[in-house]
This record gives structure tokens, C-alpha cells and sequence, in this order.
């Protein structure tokens, strides 16, 4: 018995040997952190707590680690069982860390260690808690200016509905639609349309569709085939909805078949090589692609231009828009396309919402022109007012 | 005589069958790959802003890679997974691979397979790296691991609980990466990494796109992304970076950079398209002379 | 009716988006992300009618044996053996815990020898085309397609290294072929009597002009100043030009789709919904 006392007092002395000797170190430790907080992250869902505190003075301090404490039941291998948990160190001079993946409402305590090469020292214990808001004011000038944005649609297409009187722009490529399918009719061939890639969360594909409704209401009129290839079978459902509804309002709902839209694939180049497929074989006479596309683009559009089909294209994706310009007759790019469906409609409210656009584009004009002015100007005369306007429309309002 | 036909060539060379311009483009793509002709690259601003940021990253630190693509884009973007794991591997970085294309799981299993495991033995799995695989739900996956990666991901490609990977015990959601390194190859891709992904984290984003997107992310150059690699030619300059930073690992062996071979014919491709475009247009300006002058005998 | 409900989902579902990209409190933060992830499943059920359909219209060919139908038997074939593949694990471990793309599997098989090298095919399709429509689109027609050339020959010869090594040989060429320009475009407003682009024209060649002797005399003595470069240029078009040109477009289509969604979420644009009459 008093053998294994002895044993185990050796032990101890063993262990605890190194501590006693690093506590007798020369090095005192430094002096530790003051005016530690911990304040909620604003304008968030409630995830975030930033720990703030005063940068020690001690030149020897060479890292702060931020602790946290650790939640009931919350384990983390090796170290399971230690009341305090690391957040991460932060160098000399940096006064803040944010913990970013806080539990909402749940109080944390935290401490900061000021550490040097030997030794290390403890702040206070602080807590603190994060919160949701229910506004987030960094988007403050977002909801502004979409809001102004918004409300000019809005009052465009309500003035367009009390019969105002609106001009918009000739558009080429919508204007040959008609010729396009007449020459498909002439033919006897197919007319071929293509939605895009997209599923129907994208807006683009929208726009496609609605678009789908006007040119198979004229191929119904014209009593031409019409053949839709699609990749997403949602698109499919809703193409078929909006072809039967143009045939209907022609007046031809028996020459509607529910096989006009169908589905190929939803992989990009398989879809690609079913299409070009279709086209070198059936030789349509028209060829329309409107919606979001992307390496397919010029892959398809060349195999038309190959065919000698009258193309027309329109995609709101900017890289895409060389190549359809390239390999179409016609393209409609990017805000086009969304105007399409009210271009070709002729109905006033749609055309009104056209007119709000422009509203948005002389804000943004104006932002633009402001901006560059002011810009130009402090750069030359070096005024610090005109450099915060600058500043301003950088980062406050247009980040 | 003489002067009858030179119109028509011009005429005919207008006109070309296509198939001639792609037997041209088909020759200037197998010569040099044929005879292993290969050119020194110079890196743009954009390129080696990535391979300073990288540089800067304090070993130890945690890098998002998302290898968004498919085979089709495989040979612009490869090379580019294959350097970015080879610099991160160097510089000792914890490499986490996700990926929002189905397809770019096995692009991961390529890179890892053929570049981490055989160049970089010390690296273990759940240690340094983990491939947290493909999940469904396309930008709407980025919104979610913004604040918790374990709201869709409960498991490692292998199967194994998140929790029980030893690298991933501090790593909550996208907050707790130091950098995140795409490599895309349409959508999603890049630009919802930066708009879901870095603006709402502020955790820095950069990384490489097919050379046709590459345009369409240049605005969000060097503010919201912090380096852009387009296509095939920014790869290869990423790797004569690599070359230059590691010649003591690197100096003699170009086998196995991919970008710098494939940029042979490139180069030469893009030679016959200028030659192609001069061509035409000559003979565009004189089959134009030569019908002002038909017009003119005519009213005569 | 059948538009009534429709509409009236839209507009509420649309309203509250419009509001939860202000509001970080819940429940707002997590709607996006649920509805995306509803959107998904949808989807996903749906491909059921795009499989089925194309089940269908195929079988209908090759039983009809109309013309081409050997090509809609290659489809049936290939979608009926992934199909089985991929439902059996054939050739892998089987279970529904065992990744599809477990070692040994026929569906890695048939990614890796199959699908990546017809989807690798398709897409090098595009070197070719690209080509032949640059071929036929880049024409000197008129002034805009004229500049559009010569921009893309610039960036043509900037990507190949062969515009390095011309202007690194000939350091101030690119400012003598741009002085060459200006002196043509002068001639043009002399011949005319059109004076006020003749002295816009004038200032601006002598400004290159007195750039490239200055460059000259200072290279000469070892000066920092450089002269012009083909990737000089490619850059500036890049970060210039055509970076303003994609944000003017971007600009149009974030107010196109602000318009559009507007549209659709007040049901002023409604022929997406289909029919109304049954």
C-alpha cells in the first residue's frame, strides 16, 4: 500500500513536474484583453455574435484565440468534456472576431487570451446572444430604388389601361416572326421552337413560353406544323397548356396534337444531338430559340443556318448572344426577349410595363453620369466631399 | 480568261463549303498535338491574383472547392482543378470538395484520384480533405450551406456521418472557410458562388470558368471576385505560375500539365481562324469589286 | 377559375418574395431556400411525364416504322438499359445505401465509356462551328462590323502569342498602324471641308504621334515608358469596351426581368397559365 502511494506521489511530482517549471518561467504573462464585448451581427437571421476587444499594448502578444462556451450536450472529438471551446485566433492589432455560427437566441459567454511565445492570460468573461431583425438595412437602397423601379410599372400600366397613348420601338426580329412562319406554310416544313434549357423557375424560359403562345396562335392560323423539343418536363406541361390555348383562340383546336411539345432529355448535349437530329432531318423551314441557353446556343443555331432555315434567336444570357448573332437572322437580346410577349401582344397594360422599364434605365442614367462626374472631379481637384458622394454610390447605394 | 475567273474564286472562296474550314481547324488541332508543340504562357493580373491569394492563405486554412462541370467542359477545366489541388496540396490547405453539377462528383474522383493521392500521400481523408459530393437543388444548395452544411449534408460521399469526420468538427456553414475556389462550367457556377456565396459570407470567392462564360464574369472582377480564370489559356498560365513558384517539384516534368500541351493547338486553331477571316474578307471586297464592275458593263 | 387560383398563388407567393429579401427574421430566412427545394421535388416527379412521354412518342415510331425509326430504337434501347442499371446497381454493391457510383458498377462504366466521351464529342463540335460562323459573320459590310473585325482579330491574335512576338519586335507598330488610320480618316474629312473632325482627328494623331517619338527617345535612353502592346489592347477591350457593353446589357435585362415578374406577379401577363375555357 504505501508502496503504491510513494508510486503514485512520484507520478504526480512527474507530471506535474513541466507545469511547475513553465509557471516559473522567466517570461511574465501578458497582460490580458480589456473592454471584451460581444454584440449581436445586425441585420441577420440571428447567427452571428462579433466579440470585440481593446488591442493589449504588450509588444510581445503574438496571437488572441477567442474561446466560447461550449453548449449542453455539444461534443467535439478529442477535447469532449472541456467547458470552453476555440472560435479561432485573430493576429496583433486585430481587435474582433465574429462567431458565425451561433445558435439563435441561445446566451454564449466568451473570453479572449492575449498570448505571447511563453505564456498566456485570460480576459473577463463576457455573453452575449444574437438575434433576428426583422429589417436588414444594408438593402436599404435596393428596396429604394426597386421600389421607385416597381412603382413607375405600376403607374405606366395603369396610365397604358386609361388608354394613353404609348410608342415603343420597332423591333426587327419580332416583326419577321410572321414572314418567318409564312415561308414555313410556303414550305409545307415544320417550324421549329426551342424554350431554352431551363427549367420553369427561371424567368427566361417564361418569356419564352409566353412567347411560344403568340408564334403558335400565327402557325395555327397559317395552319403550319409547329415542333417544340424541350428539356425539362415541367416545360413540357406548361408548353402543351400554352399550345393548346393558341390553337384554341385560332379557332383550330383540332389541329392541335398534344405531341407537338415533347421531351428529349434533360442532359445539355444529349439534348443538343437530339435536336440537331430533328433538324438536319426534317429540314424545318424556321428555326426560333428563345430562352436561356448556353453552350448549346451556337451548336443548334449553326446546324440551322446549315439547313438554311430562317432563324431567329432570344436569350437573356450575355455570353450566348455573340454566337445567335453570329448564326440568326435575327436575335433579340436580353431585355428584348421580356419585352416580347407585350411587343407582340399589342395589349396596353403590357406595353405600359415596357414604359416603366425606361423609367428604371433614366435612374440608372442618371446614377451613371452622376457617378462618373463626381469621380472625374475628385480625382482632379481632390475634394474629399466629392470623394464621400463617390464613396457613397459605391458602397452605400449600389453595392 | 483571266479576268473571268478571278471573280468566281473570289466568289467560290465566299461561298466556301464549311467542311473545308473544318478539315483546317480538324489539321490545326492534331499537328501540334501530334508533335507535342507547346509555348511558354505569361499570367495575366486575374490569373495570378488567384495564385497570390492562394499563396497568402496561412497553411491549415479551409478552402470550398466546387467542381460545378461535366466531361463536356473537362478539358478547358480540369487542368485547372488538377492545379488548384496541386497549389493547395503545396501549401498545406484543408481542401473540403462539394459539388452542384451530378456530374461533378466524378470530375472530384478524377482530380483526387490522380492528383491528392498521388502526389500528396501525407494527405489523409477527413483529415486534410472530404468530399462532401453532389446534392441536388442547384444555387438553392449555396443558400443553404451559407449558415449549416449539415442541413444537407449528414454524410460524406462515403457514407460516413458528418460528424465523424475530424476536419469538419469546426466547420459549421460557409462563414467558417477562408476561401472558396470554383471551378464551373455553366449554372450553376461562379456567378452563383459569388452572388449566394461570397457576398452574403464575405468569405472571399474566385476560380475558373469555360473561356466562353469568362467575359460574363468580368465585372465582378477584382471586387466581388477576387481572381478569374478563363478557359484553356488561363490554365496553362496558371500552371507555367506553378512551374515557375515550384521548379524544385516541377522545373523538369510538364507531362503532367495538360493546359500547357493543349494550348498548342489551340494556338494554332485560332491561327487558321485569323487566316480564315482574312481570306473572307478579301474575297469579300473583291467579289464586291468585281460586281460593281459586272454592273457597269451591264448598263453599258 | 382554372386561372383564378393560379393567379392568385403567383401573386401571394410572389408578394412574399418580394418582401423576404428584406427580412432576415424568420420565417422569412428560410423560405427561399424551402420553396427551392419544393421546386426541386416537383421537378423531380415530373420527369416521370418527360420519361414517359418520350417513351411513348419513340415506341410509337418504331411501331409505326416510320422513317428514321432506327434512330428512336437506338433511344429506347440506351434509356431502358440505364433505366435497369441504374434501378438494379447492376454490377455494384446493391442497397439503397451503396453510392450508384460504387467501384465496378455498369453506371460508372457507362458514365465514364460512354457518356463522357459522346457529351466530350458534341461540345468539341463547338471549335468547328465557331469557325465556320465566324467565317461567314466577321465581313467588313459596313462601319459597326468593320470595328467588330478588327476587335475580333485583336483578340484573336492577342489569345496566340503571335500579337506578343509582332509587337515585342516591332515595339510602336500598333501606334504607327493607329497613326496610319487617323491619317486616312484625316484625308477623308479634308477632301470634305469638314473642319471640326479634321482638328479632333488631327489632335488626336498628334497625341500618338508625339507618344511614340517620346517612347522612342526614352526607350532609347532606358526609360520605363512602354509602348503599346497587343495584349495591351486585348486588355483594354476586355476591361473597357466590352465590359461596358455586358453591363449595359445586364443593366437592360435586370430591368427586363424586374418588368416581366411584375407582369406575371399582378396577372398582366397570363398566356403562360394555358387554357381557360375547360
Amino acid at each position: 500500500m504505501q508502496l503504491l502511494c510513494t508510486l503514485g506521489l512520484w507520478l504526480a511530482v512527474l507530471a506535474l513536474g513541466p507545469l511547475l517549471e513553465a509557471r516559473d518561467a522567466p517570461s511574465e504573462a501578458p497582460s490580458p484583453p480589456t473592454r471584451v464585448q460581444a454584440l449581436d451581427v445586425p441585420n441577420d437571421s440571428g447567427h452571428a455574435i462579433e466579440i470585440r476587444w481593446k488591442d493589449s499594448s504588450d509588444p510581445n502578444v503574438h496571437s488572441y484565440e477567442v474561446f466560447r462556451s461550449r453548449l449542453p450536450g455539444e461534443s467535439a472529438a478529442g477535447d469532449a468534456g472541456a467547458p470552453w471551446m476555440s472560435l479561432g485566433t485573430a493576429g496583433p492589432g486585430e481587435e474582433s472576431l465574429t462567431f458565425s455560427s451561433a445558435e439563435r437566441g441561445v446566451r454564449y459567454s466568451f473570453k479572449v487570451a492575449a498570448a505571447t511565445a511563453e505564456a498566456s492570460a485570460d480576459s473577463e468573461i463576457v455573453t452575449g446572444e444574437s438575434r433576428a431583425q426583422w429589417f436588414d438595412w444594408n438593402k436599404l437602397w435596393i428596396l429604394i430604388i426597386g421600389g421607385a423601379i416597381c412603382f413607375f410599372v405600376v403607374l405606366f400600366i395603369q396610365l397604358a389601361t386609361r388608354g394613353r397613348k404609348l410608342f415603343v420601338r420597332k423591333i426587327a426580329g419580332l416583326e419577321a416572326v410572321d414572314e418567318a412562319v409564312g415561308r414555313a406554310t410556303e414550305m409545307g416544313r415544320p417550324v421549329v421552337f426551342v424554350p431554352g434549357i431551363m427549367d420553369m423557375d427561371n424567368v427566361q424560359t417564361l418569356a419564352g413560353l409566353t412567347l411560344l403562345g403568340y408564334v403558335s396562335r400565327t402557325i395555327a392560323e397559317y395552319d403550319a406544323r409547329l415542333d417544340v423539343p424541350v428539356s425539362r418536363s415541367l416545360v413540357m406541361t406548361t408548353g402543351r397548356e400554352v399550345v393548346k390555348q393558341a390553337y384554341l383562340e385560332a379557332g383550330r383546336p383540332e389541329s392541335y396534337n398534344e405531341d407537338m411539345v415533347h421531351y428529349l432529355t434533360d442532359e445539355q448535349f444529349g439534348y443538343v444531338a437530339g435536336v440537331n437530329g430533328m433538324l438536319l432531318r426534317d429540314e424545318p423551314a424556321t428555326c426560333l430559340y428563345m430562352g436561356a441557353f448556353f453552350a448549346e446556343s451556337l451548336l443548334l443555331a449553326e446546324t440551322g443556318n446549315r439547313i438554311g432555315a430562317i432563324q431567329i434567336a432570344g436569350t437573356a444570357m450575355p455570353s450566348q448572344l455573340p454566337f445567335f448573332v453570329a448564326a440568326c437572322d435575327y436575335t433579340l437580346m436580353g431585355e428584348e426577349l421580356f419585352a416580347a410577349s407585350a411587343y407582340l401582344s399589342g395589349d396596353p397594360k403590357q406595353l405600359g410595363s415596357l414604359k416603366g422599364q425606361d423609367v428604371g434605365k433614366l435612374i440608372v442614367m442618371a446614377a451613371i453620369v452622376l457617378g462618373s462626374l463626381a469621380s472625374t472631379v475628385a480625382l482632379w481637384t481632390g475634394s474629399e466631399s466629392l470623394q464621400s458622394v463617390v464613396d457613397f454610390l459605391k458602397l452605400e447605394m449600389f453595392v | 480568261m483571266a479576268q473571268e475567273k478571278r471573280p468566281k474564286m473570289s466568289d467560290r472562296l465566299q461561298a466556301i463549303d464549311r467542311r473545308w474550314i473544318f478539315l483546317f481547324i480538324m489539321l490545326a488541332v492534331v499537328i501540334p498535338l501530334a508533335f507535342d508543340l507547346t509555348i511558354d504562357e505569361v499570367a495575366t493580373p486575374e490569373v495570378q491574383a488567384i495564385y497570390d491569394r492562394i499563396e497568402n492563405l496561412p497553411p491549415g486554412s479551409n478552402v470550398l472547392l466546387p467542381f460545378d462541370y461535366g466531361p463536356e467542359s473537362e478539358p478547358e477545366l480540369q487542368p485547372m482543378a488538377d492545379s488548384y489541388v496541386r497549389h493547395l496540396g503545396r501549401r498545406k490547405q484543408k481542401l473540403f470538395f462539394m459539388c452542384l453539377w451530378p456530374t461533378g462528383q466524378a470530375q472530384t474522383l478524377k482530380t483526387v484520384s490522380q492528383v491528392l493521392e498521388q502526389e500528396f500521400t501525407d494527405y489523409s481523408y477527413g483529415r486534410d480533405y472530404v468530399m462532401l459530393g453532389f446534392r441536388p437543388g442547384g444555387q438553392g444548395v449555396i443558400q443553404v450551406v451559407v449558415t449549416d452544411f449539415r442541413t444537407l449534408y449528414q454524410s460524406d460521399v462515403e457514407g460516413t456521418p458528418i460528424d465523424d469526420i475530424p476536419m469538419m468538427q469546426n466547420v459549421k456553414g460557409l462563414k467558417d472557410m477562408d476561401l472558396i475556389l470554383n471551378i464551373s462550367g455553366g449554372f450553376p457556377g461562379l456567378k452563383e458562388w459569388i452572388q449566394f456565396g461570397g457576398d452574403r459570407t464575405g468569405v472571399p470567392v474566385a476560380g475558373g470558368v469555360t473561356a466562353v462564360q469568362a467575359p460574363l464574369l468580368y465585372p465582378y472582377y477584382p471586387g466581388q471576385l477576387s481572381g478569374i480564370m478563363g478557359g484553356l489559356k488561363a490554365a496553362a498560365e496558371y500552371e507555367s505560375l506553378l512551374i515557375q513558384g515550384y521548379s524544385e517539384a516541377y522545373g523538369t516534368d510538364t507531362e503532367r500539365f495538360a493546359a500547357i500541351r493543349r494550348m498548342g493547338p489551340q494556338t494554332l486553331a485560332h491561327l487558321v481562324i485569323i487566316l480564315f477571316l482574312v481570306v473572307g474578307n478579301v474575297a469579300w471586297f473583291a467579289s464586291r469589286g468585281s460586281s460593281r464592275e459586272r454592273l457597269k458593263s451591264l448598263e453599258k | 377559375m382554372r386561372r383564378q387560383i393560379p393567379l392568385l398563388i403567383t401573386f401571394v407567393v410572389g408578394v412574399i418574395m418580394l418582401f423576404e429579401a428584406f427580412i432576415p427574421h424568420p420565417p422569412f430566412d428560410q423560405l427561399n431556400e424551402s420553396l427551392s427545394i419544393t421546386f426541386d421535388v416537383l421537378a423531380a416527379f415530373a420527369f416521370v411525364l418527360g420519361g414517359g412521354n418520350l417513351v411513348k412518342i419513340h415506341l410509337a415510331k418504331i411501331s409505326r416504322s416510320e422513317p428514321g425509326w432506327g434512330y428512336s430504337a437506338v433511344t429506347m434501347t440506351g434509356f431502358f438499359a440505364m433505366l435497369a442499371i441504374g434501378l438494379f446497381k447492376l454490377g455494384g454493391p446493391s442497397g439503397v445505401r451503396h453510392a450508384l457510383e460504387a467501384e465496378g458498377s455498369w453506371f460508372q462504366a457507362a458514365y465514364d465509356y460512354c457518356f463522357l466521351p459522346l457529351s466530350a464529342t458534341t461540345f468539341s463540335l463547338l471549335a468547328f462551328f465557331v469557325a465556320s460562323a465566324s467565317y461567314r459573320a466577321f465581313r467588313a459590310k459596313n462601319r459597326e462590323a468593320t470595328v467588330l473585325l478588327i476587335a475580333a482579330l485583336i483578340i484573336l491574335l492577342g489569345r496566340t502569342l503571335v500579337g506578343t512576338a509582332l509587337t515585342e519586335t516591332l515595339p510602336g507598330s500598333l501606334e504607327l498602324l493607329f497613326g496610319a488610320l487617323l491619317a486616312t480618316l484625316a484625308w477623308e474629312q479634308y477632301r470634305s471641308k469638314r473642319w471640326i473632325p479634321l482638328s479632333l482627328i488631327g489632335a488626336l494623331g498628334a497625341f500618338v504621334l508625339g507618344r511614340t517619338l517620346y517612347g522612342y527617345l526614352i526607350l532609347a535612353g532606358g526609360g520605363d515608358f512602354y509602348l503599346l502592346t497587343v495584349p495591351d489592347l486585348v486588355n483594354w477591350i476586355m476591361v473597357v469596351p466590352q465590359l461596358a457593353g455586358q453591363r449595359a446589357i445586364m443593366i437592360g435585362i435586370c430591368l427586363g426581368i424586374i418588368s416581366m415578374s411584375l407582369r406575371l406577379i399582378l396577372g398582366v401577363e397570363r398566356s403562360y397559365l394555358g387554357s381557360d375555357n375547360d
